[in-house]
């Protein structure tokens, strides 16, 4: 309550009230209490001096008895007149002899009686004057008077007087509280109204009350409020704005005291550290120490703090859940005007997600190299098969099974469909080798490859199956999605081992987001969106960490015998099929693969096969330009198609396909077009054609994938593709297709 | 009945000067008494006789029973109420003329009384030898001559009998210096101590009287030497006749008398045999 100033004023208007009454009061008391006997003394003294005159001639006679009764009298007036009472008196001759006595008895008249010295003394309240009783008109002493006065009055005037200056200090008192409530009040009154009104201050609606009445103090009190509140609100929307733009900033912002304690963060530091302001505030900012930096870079980082230099710097930091955030931030010093440090503003900018794109760009610039080579190789590699396989193909047919070379060559063809496959992984890692596109559902592929399954997992192991249905179909070469599956079902059944083991495999549709994408290994930026997935689960030795980063790298293997590329060709697969991995696994708890492909736009399709059996015998004849840069493919491509029946012109790149198409366009039933080729590469050489005739029948035919072949071709017209190598009867089949569609 | 007063007129006299009678005549008293001033009574006493004997007085009051002599000595046609030893030797000296003698318990007579405080183990007057004694007036009969002529009567003289002789001037005080201690004993006349009691109830249980001397001829009212015969007449007229007066009844009674006689001067012998006696 005293803390209240009105309250104070008038505590303190009551102490110093109180206080100066009291003063006044007691020095009045003490005067009183010290003069007072005095003045009685002096009375009686002149009491004494003038009832001594008015006995004079009696005494000077010796007139006993009327001496004795006018003493009475004196005794009888004075007592009734006077608050200091006569109690006793005696008067003696100039002998000593009793002239008269109050108390005759004890001292009869006559007797002899020492009154004592001429003076006055005090008994208690008791006061006896003894003087001379002198001659009147001669002042020869007549002898000798003693008065004895009972002056109790004094004290129960004093008494009198305490308890009156006790009555006026209480009414004093009451009179100071009155007074001081009032003065409180009188000051506490404008004090509240302009309490009331401060609360206004910063609001920019503080409205001063004036009134003529109103202390000058209150009046100037009001009118620096009033002040402060314009100049508040116009600092606190310059404030607002900063607040805002902290608040609403993606950096990181940190205020510390010099002691490194927290004093502030914005939303931004709340959510990439997972630590609520309430959380943050009064920690040190150790809290999100990584442990990723060594002692010596804190020491030089607070030396240069401490120095009041600013700190610029890529920082680890540790999320509440444990994760590291990367930031790079600024640390600055809050110099005061003394110079001296008050604390520290660190604002961060979260850089995770960055370095996370540039390490997985780096990444992928590195696989993309690689399948860059890898594609090229399998390129050539192709085309030379293509000689090969078609070569060795046309001699079967041309030789007698009874040949010695028969078997030789038979072993060619099958040495050149291994490297075909090779040269598949090979694209396919490289994301080149999705040949086949078409809407496929998942689950009833995976009931399809049943055998094969088995086949490929050891037989300690047990497997399981939750294929979902329905399920949304993707667009997918079933081929390479067989390839996927296989590979993960090998590697599962090869991390259980020789030991009792469970393979679950799964299959189901959800919706990924863009973080969930992005997190999965796979293209850096897929849609989100819905997605159809292929999980298999081991109950192996799963992989640590270091091992789950590398599995995608081409040649990195765990296996004895593994060539390290079924990983990283099952990667390029899931590339080429806008599809994402998830990997989660940890060292003797299993493995989990989840493969992510998105759904198909087309959920319905028909069987191609069921087509095929119904058109068997179809008439092949005509002619086809064959345009190749390669002189190999050309003579083998020739050869399959006389093989077949049809006549064949060779044209050498894209310019001379031209050409030979202008020169031969009407006996020409279709081309066979090369992608590849100096000069004139098979596009350009495509819509030349078309130029030439819309409606030419183009198969183009590329060491390439499908997809990555005829992207450029999309709607314009391509008859078809045929993957090199190819063998007479794939010629064959392409060839049918043509006329189906011509049909 | 306001008795207060009675006590007080025991010594005074009252004159008639030659003035008084052309007309600025005043009656003062005097004797051994207090507040003679406030005497109404005697003031009542001087009126009444002024009005019945048709002579102007006037009530002037004297201090003593010397005084009382001297006046009348100065102012001869002058009246007083004087005591009967002051007369007698005034009677023989200077022709005072004995007016009446007042009447008290219907004679005119009275006793002079030893008092003393109750309880005292002393029996008469003798046996205070050595002690302080009270008087009212030297010339007072019942104060001083009669326990003089007492003791002397018993070869004790007064002035060596006592330790101290206080002076009072008036019985009042006397019984006054009794009361309070002054003195261990005094004489007093019967009529005062009977008023003084009359007035002073709560006295009567503390005082006590050892001694009755007389019975002594009354207090009497006498004449200055040169008084005419006929207001002499006229005088003990009315004063005879007061008792009748309803007025005059009045008065007496508050003066605690019951009216005046006439005596011859002889009346008065045993006291001047009482002096004589003293003188030898």
């Amino acid at each position: 309550m005293l803390q209240s100033l009105s309250t104070q004023v008038g505590v303190t208007f009551f102490c110093v009230i109180i206080s100066v009454v009291s003063l006044m009061s007691w020095q009045r008391y003490s005067e009183i209490s010290e003069n007072f006997p005095l003045q009685v003394e002096n009375e009686t003294k002149q009491d004494v001096r003038f009832i001594a005159n008015s006995v004079a001639n009696l005494v000077l006679y010796k007139k006993s008895y009327p001496l004795w009764k006018q003493m009475q009298k004196i005794q009888k007036q004075f007592n009734s007149d006077s608050d200091v009472k006569i109690t006793s008196f005696a008067i003696v001759d100039e002998n000593a002899k009793v002239l008269a006595h109050s108390n005759a008895k004890q001292h009869p008249l006559q007797t002899s009686l020492n009154l004592g010295d001429t003076g006055l003394t005090w008994q208690g309240y008791n006061i006896s004057v003894v003087a001379p009783v002198l001659h009147l008109s001669s002042s020869r002493k007549l002898g000798t008077i003693a008065i004895n006065f009972d002056a109790s009055f004094i004290k129960s005037s004093l008494d009198k007087t305490k308890h009156q200056t006790l009555v006026y200090l209480l009414l004093a008192l009451v009179l100071s509280v009155l007074l001081a409530l009032a003065i409180r009040q009188r000051i506490a009154k404008p004090l509240k109204a302009l309490k009331q009104q401060s609360l206004q201050i910063g609001t920019g609606n503080f409205v001063l009350q004036e009134s003529k009445k109103q202390m000058k103090e209150i009046r100037e009190l009001g009118e620096a409020m009033q002040s402060a509140d314009l100049m508040i609100v116009s600092k606190s929307q310059e404030l607002k704005q900063l607040a805002k733009v902290i608040e609403h900033a993606d950096e990181l912002v940190i205020i510390t005291d010099n002691s490194g304690v927290i004093q502030y963060v914005n939303p931004a530091f709340e959510r990439i550290s997972g630590y609520s302001k309430k959380e943050a505030i009064g920690q040190t900012s150790s809290i999100v120490k990584s442990g990723e930096h060594h002692g010596d870079y804190y020491a030089r980082m607070w030396s240069a703090l401490l120095a009041g230099k600013v700190w610029r710097d890529d920082f680890k930091n540790r999320s509440k859940d444990g994760n590291i955030y990367e930031v790079t931030q600024t640390i600055s010093p809050l110099i005061d005007e003394q110079k001296s440090v008050q604390g520290f503003v660190a604002v961060q900018r979260d850089v995770t997600q960055q370095r996370r794109v540039e390490e997985k760009l780096h990444h992928t610039d590195r696989v993309e190299s690689l399948g860059v080579l890898a594609g090229g190789i399998a390129h050539d590699f192709n085309n030379l098969l293509t000689a090969i396989l078609g070569n060795a193909a046309l001699s079967l047919k041309k030789i007698d099974h009874s040949s010695p070379a028969y078997g030789n060559i038979e072993s060619i063809v099958a040495a050149s469909h291994s490297a075909a496959d090779l040269c598949r992984q090979m694209l396919a890692y490289s994301g080149k080798g999705k040949f086949v596109v078409k809407p496929v559902n998942l689950s009833t592929l995976v009931e399809g490859m049943g055998k094969l399954i088995n086949v490929s997992i050891a037989k300690n192991v047990v497997m399981r199956y939750q294929l979902a249905e329905p399920l949304p179909l993707i667009d997918a070469d079933v081929a390479q999605i067989q390839q996927v599956l296989l590979n993960l079902m090998t590697n599962a059944s090869e991390a259980i081992e020789d030991k009792s083991g469970v393979i679950t495999l799964a299959t189901g549709a959800m919706s990924a987001e863009k973080e969930y994408l992005f997190n999965s290994v796979g293209e850096a930026h897929l849609d989100e969106g819905r997605y159809v997935y292929l999980e298999v689960s081991d109950t192996g030795c799963g992989m640590d960490a270091a091992t789950q980063k590398k599995i995608f790298d081409p040649f990195f293997t765990t296996k004895f015998t593994g060539r390290g590329l079924g990983m990283s060709a099952m990667l390029g697969i899931v590339k080429g099929h806008k599809g994402a991995l998830r990997i989660y696994s940890e060292r003797g708890q299993g493995t989990t693969i989840r493969v992510l492909f998105p759904e198909s736009s087309e959920q319905q399709w028909v069987e191609m096969d069921e087509l095929l059996t119904l058109t068997s015998n179809i008439d092949i004849t005509g002619t086809v330009l064959i345009v190749d840069d390669e002189e190999s493919i050309r003579e083998v491509a020739a050869a399959m198609l006389d093989d077949i029946g049809f006549k064949s012109i060779t044209a050498v790149d894209g310019v001379d396909g031209v050409a030979c198409y202008r020169k031969h366009q009407s006996d020409i039933a279709f081309v066979l077009l090369d992608m590849t080729m100096p000069k004139m590469n098979g596009e350009e050489c495509f819509r030349q054609l078309r130029q030439l005739n819309p409606n030419v029948k183009v198969i183009l035919s590329s060491g390439y994938n499908e997809q990555e072949a005829t992207s450029r071709f999309t709607g314009k017209g391509l008859a078809g593709f045929m993957q090199k190598p190819y063998t007479p009867q794939t010629l064959v089949d392409k060839i049918i297709s043509l006329k189906l569609k011509k049909v | 009945m306001n008795k207060t007063p009675f006590f007080l007129v025991v010594l005074f006299l009252f004159t008639i000067s030659t003035s008084a009678l052309a007309g600025s005549s005043k009656l003062a008293f005097t004797g051994v008494m207090l507040d003679q001033g406030n005497n109404a009574v005697l003031s009542d006493f001087t009126k009444w006789l002024s009005k019945n004997a048709d002579y102007p007085l006037v009530p002037s009051y004297k201090g003593s029973y010397q005084s009382v002599t001297d006046y009348l000595i100065r102012h001869r046609q002058c009246l007083a109420w004087t005591c009967g030893v002051p007369f007698i030797q005034d009677y023989q000296k200077y022709g005072q003329q004995l007016v009446a003698v007042p009447l008290f318990h219907g004679k005119p007579t009275y006793f002079s009384l030893v008092i003393t405080k109750k309880g005292r183990k002393e029996k008469n007057i003798l046996d205070f030898k050595g002690q302080a004694f009270a008087y009212s007036d030297l010339r007072s009969n019942s104060g001083f001559i009669a326990p003089s002529y007492a003791l002397k009567k018993q070869g004790v003289n007064i002035n060596q009998h006592f330790r101290l002789l206080l002076h009072t001037g008036l019985h009042e005080g006397s019984i006054d210096a009794v009361l309070n201690d002054l003195v261990d004993v005094a004489n007093v006349d019967e009529y005062i101590l009977v008023e003084y009691l009359k007035s002073h109830p709560e006295y009567k249980d503390k005082l006590v009287v050892l001694e009755r001397f007389g019975p002594f001829p009354f207090t009497p009212i006498v004449a200055g030497s040169d008084t005419p015969p006929d207001v002499v007449k006229r005088l003990q007229k009315a004063l005879l006749s007061m008792s009748e007066d309803k007025e005059g009844k009045q008065i007496l009674d508050q003066l605690g008398l019951d009216g005046f006689v006439i005596k011859p001067v002889s009346f008065y012998q045993p006291l001047a045999d009482m002096l004589k006696a003293l003188k030898q």
